[in-house]
C-alpha cells in the first residue's frame, strides 16, 4: 500500500493517498456506570425510561468513537424515540385488534393470513425509519449523515427477495442480504459524501457456504474464520466517495486467530464476572472492531459541507426494536 | 479562570476551527474567542452532553453548531451552572462515581433476588388459589392421555389398586384414579387433578398393607396439596423473572440464570416430597391406618435405590431423611390403628397377582 500511496502522490500532489485514524476510546468502567443508572432508572420506572435509557447508551458509544481526530455524536433524545414508542405499540395495537376482528368473524386462517404479512411488511418499514432516523441524528464535526432510500422501493425489494427466499427454502438468502445491502448502504450519505457498497449475493452465497461446510468439517473450529470473514466482506466492499472523484477506501485486517481471542475472552469476561463484565464486552468488542479497521485514500474530510435535513421521527427506531429481528444491514 | 482549548464546527463545514472557551457568570455567558472573532452563547440556551471523556456544547438557537472539548471538568462546570436543565441530576448519578455505581448494581441485584426468593413464589401461591380445581383435572387429563399411550397398563392390578384406594378417605375433592403400568423402574407419581400412576415393581416387596396405604397417601397428598400447580405456577413465574431480568443482558447470562432457576426448583420440590410425606402420616392417621408403612415403604425404596444422587441434584429428600422425619412424627402425633380387614383382603389379592417385572 505504501508503495502505491508514494506513487499516487508523484502522479497526484494536490490528493495523496494516506490512512484516516478510528478509534474507540471507550473504558469498560465509563459505559458501566452508563448502564448500571440506565438500569436503575428503567427499573425504578417499570421500563417507561426505556427510550431515555437507549439514547444515553448511544450517544456515549458515539462520542468515544473518533474518526480522524473527532468524535461522531449522536442526537438523538429518549422524547423522540418514546414518541417513536408509542406510535411502534398502536401500530402493533391496531395489528392485533384486526386479528381479533376477523377471528370474531370466523375467519381465524385469514386474520392470521393478513397478521403475518402485516408484519413481514413492517420489517422494512423499520429498517427505512431506522435508518433515516439514525443517520440524520448522527454527526461529526458537526455535519450530518442521512439516509435517502425511498420506503415504497425498499418495501417492494424486501417482499420480493424475502418470496424467492421463502419459495427457494431459505438458499436465496445471500441474495437478500447483499441486494438489502446494496439498496440501503448506497443510499446513505455524510454530508456531501455517498457510501458506496458493493456486495454481490453469488460471492457472499460461496463465502457462507464455504463457511458451513468448514465449520461442520472442523468441528466448528472454523467459525471464528468464518465471522471473520462475513465482516470482511462487509468493511471490505465498503467505501465513501465524492462528487469530485476523491475516495476512501476500508480494509478489516483482523485474522481469524484474532476473532477466536475476542470471542474467547468476551465469554469467560461474561462467564466469570455473572454478566458484570457486559459493559467490558461491549468497549472490547467495539475496540477491536475499530482497530482491525483501515480507512484510506485521498479524501478531504476537512471541506465536507453539510447536506442532509433533520429527521426526528424515531418510529422505525422503536419498530425495529419490538420486531427484534436483528438483520444486519 | 483559564482559558479552555476547544473546537468549533460552523454547521456549514466540516473544517475544525480552534477556539478558546471561558466562562462569564455574571452576564451568564459562554465566551468564545478565536484569533479572529469573539463571541459568547448564552448560558440559557446551552445544550451540554458529556460522555465519557468528551464535552458536546450546543446553542439551542443555532442547533447545527457545535463546539468540543476534552475538558470535561469546564463540561461539568457549564452544566452547573444551565438554568433550565433537565440533565443535570442524570449527570449527578452518572459522575457519582464507581463505588456508588458498584452499591446501585448491589442494591437491585438485591431487590431482584428477594423478590425472586419471596415475592414472586408468594405471588405464585396465590395465583394457584385463583385457578379453578377443574383446571388441574382438565390439565391431568391431558397429560394422563399423553404418557399412557406409550405405556401398557396391567388392568387386574389397576382394578385391584383401585379397590383398595376406594377404601380409604385421601380427603381430596374426588377420589384418586389409579393406574398400574408395566415397568422395569420402581416408582409412582401423581398428576394434577386425580391420577396417580404406579410403576408395577415397586408393590414387588410390599409385605403389608399399610405400605401400600402410605405409598398412595404420600401421591393423593400431592394431588390435594396441588403441588403439580404451584410447581408450574413458580417454575413460570421464576422463568419469566429470569428472562425479563437477564435476557436483555446477553444469552449467556440468560442460560446461566436459567439453570440456577432450575436447581432452586429441584430444591422446591424436594419441599414439596417433605410435605407429601408429612400429609401422607395425617391421611393415614385420619384413616387409622398404622403410619409404620410409611417406614416400610421407605425402606424398601431404600434397598431399591442404592445409589443415591446427592441431596443438592435430587428431587427427593434422602431416604434416611424421610425415615426420621416420620419417626419423629409419630412420636409426636398421638395416633390409632385400627386394623382394616377389607384392606387386608385386597392386598393380599394384590400379592397373589403376579407382579413379577416384565424382563426386556
Amino acid at each position: 500500500m505504501e508503495n502505491t500511496s508514494s506513487l499516487r502522490e508523484l502522479l497526484n500532489n494536490d490528493n495523496p493517498e494516506r490512512n484516516y485514524p478510528i478509534s474507540f476510546l471507550g473504558e469498560g468502567g465509563e459505559y458501566f456506570g452508563v448502564l448500571i443508572v440506565n438500569w436503575l432508572l428503567t427499573a425504578i420506572t417499570l421500563g417507561i425510561y426505556y427510550p431515555w435509557a437507549k439514547a444515553r447508551k448511544l450517544q456515549f458509544l458515539f462520542s468515544a468513537t473518533q474518526f480522524n481526530g473527532a468524535r461522531f455524536v449522536f442526537h438523538g433524545t429518549g422524547n423522540e424515540m418514546f414518541k417513536g414508542f408509542i406510535k411502534a405499540i398502536l401500530i402493533f395495537v391496531v395489528l392485533n385488534a384486526l386479528l381479533a376482528f376477523f377471528i370474531w368473524m370466523q375467519m381465524p386462517i385469514v386474520g392470521i393470513i393478513i397478521f403475518y404479512l402485516c408484519i413481514l411488511a413492517l420489517i422494512p418499514i423499520a429498517i427505512h425509519g431506522s435508518y433515516k432516523y439514525r443517520m440524520s441524528r448522527t454527526s461529526w464535526r458537526s455535519i450530518r449523515f442521512g439516509y435517502r432510500g425511498d420506503r415504497k422501493e425498499l418495501v417492494m425489494l424486501f417482499l420480493k427477495n424475502i418470496l424467492l427466499t421463502i419459495v427457494t427454502l431459505g438458499l436465496y438468502t445471500p441474495w437478500l442480504s447483499m441486494n438489502l445491502r446494496n439498496y440501503i448502504l448506497n443510499r446513505v450519505k455524510f454530508g456531501n459524501l455517498k457510501f458506496k457498497y458493493t456486495g454481490n449475493g453469488s460471492e457472499y452465497f460461496l463465502l457462507v457456504l464455504k463457511g458451513y461446510l468448514l465449520s461442520l468439517v472442523t468441528l466448528f473450529i472454523y467459525m471464528f474464520w468464518f465471522q471473520r470473514n462475513l465482516l470482511a466482506y462487509y468493511i471490505d466492499n465498503l467505501s465513501i466517495a465524492n462528487e469530485d472523484g476523491t475516495e476512501v477506501k476500508m480494509k478489516c485486517t483482523a485474522t481469524g486467530g484474532d476473532f477466536f481471542k475476542l470471542l474467547m475472552g468476551n465469554f469467560f469476561l461474561l462467564i466469570f464476572t455473572l454478566g458484570i463484565g457486559y459493559s467490558w464486552v461491549v468497549c472490547r468488542t467495539i475496540r477491536f472492531l475499530f482497530s482491525h479497521m483501515e480507512i484510506y485514500g485521498n479524501l478531504d474530510f476537512d471541506k465536507l459541507i453539510q447536506s442532509e435535513a433533520n429527521y426526528t421521527d424515531a418510529t422505525g427506531e422503536d419498530l425495529s426494536d419490538i420486531l427484534d429481528f436483528g438483520i444486519v444491514v | 479562570m483559564k482559558d479552555v482549548v476547544a473546537t468549533w464546527y460552523d454547521g456549514q463545514s466540516s473544517l475544525p476551527n480552534s477556539v478558546f472557551l471561558n466562562l462569564d457568570i455574571d452576564s451568564k455567558q459562554m465566551l468564545i474567542r478565536s484569533d479572529q472573532q469573539e463571541g459568547s452563547w448564552s448560558l440559557e440556551n446551552l445544550r451540554v452532553q458529556i460522555s465519557g471523556k468528551s464535552v458536546h456544547i450546543y446553542n439551542k438557537l443555532i442547533p447545527d453548531q457545535s463546539i468540543y472539548t476534552d475538558h470535561v471538568g469546564f463540561g461539568k462546570l457549564l452544566l452547573s451552572h444551565v438554568s433550565v436543565s433537565g440533565d443535570t441530576w442524570y449527570y449527578k448519578m452518572l459522575h457519582a462515581g464507581t463505588v456508588a455505581h458498584i452499591s446501585i448494581a448491589v442494591a437491585v441485584l438485591g431487590i431482584i433476588l428477594l423478590s425472586y426468593l419471596f415475592i414472586v413464589p408468594w405471588i405464585a401461591e396465590r395465583a394457584v388459589d385463583l385457578i379453578p380445581d377443574n383446571y388441574d383435572k382438565g390439565l391431568g387429563e391431558t397429560i394422563y392421555g399423553n404418557y399412557i399411550e406409550g405405556e401398557t397398563i396391567d388392568t387386574t392390578l389397576t382394578n385391584l389398586v383401585q379397590s383398595f384406594a376406594d377404601q380409604i378417605d385421601f380427603g381430596t375433592s374426588s377420589r384418586p384414579l389409579i393406574t398400574v403400568v408395566n415397568s422395569t423402574e420402581s416408582n409412582a407419581f401423581a398428576l394434577p387433578g386425580e391420577h396417580i400412576v404406579i410403576y408395577k415393581p415397586i408393590l414387588k416387596p410390599m409385605q403389608n398393607y399399610p405400605e401400600l396405604a402410605a405409598l398412595l397417601s404420600h401421591e393423593a397428598a400431592h394431588i390435594k396439596d396441588r403441588h403439580s400447580m404451584k410447581m408450574l405456577c413458580r417454575n413460570l413465574s421464576g422463568y419469566i423473572l429470569v428472562s425479563a431480568v437477564f435476557s436483555d443482558v446477553n444469552g449467556i447470562v440468560a442460560v446461566v440464570a436459567d439453570n440456577a432457576n432450575q436447581l432452586r426448583m429441584l430444591s422446591y420440590s424436594r419441599a414439596f416430597e417433605k410435605q407429601a410425606d408429612f400429609d401422607g402420616f395425617n391421611i393415614l392417621k385420619h384413616n387409622k391406618i398404622a403410619p409404620s408403612g410409611m417406614i416400610d415403604l421407605f425402606n424398601h425404596l431404600k434397598t431399591e435405590r442404592k445409589n443415591q444422587t446427592a441431596e443438592f441434584l435430587s428431587t427427593h429428600p434422602l431416604t434416611d431423611e424421610r425415615i426420621k422425619n416420620i419417626k419423629s412424627s409419630i412420636k409426636k402425633e398421638p395416633y390409632q390403628n385400627l386394623s382394616h380387614s377389607k384392606l387386608e383382603t385386597v392386598f393380599l389379592n394384590i400379592k397373589k397377582t403376579d407382579i413379577e417385572s416384565p424382563k426386556k
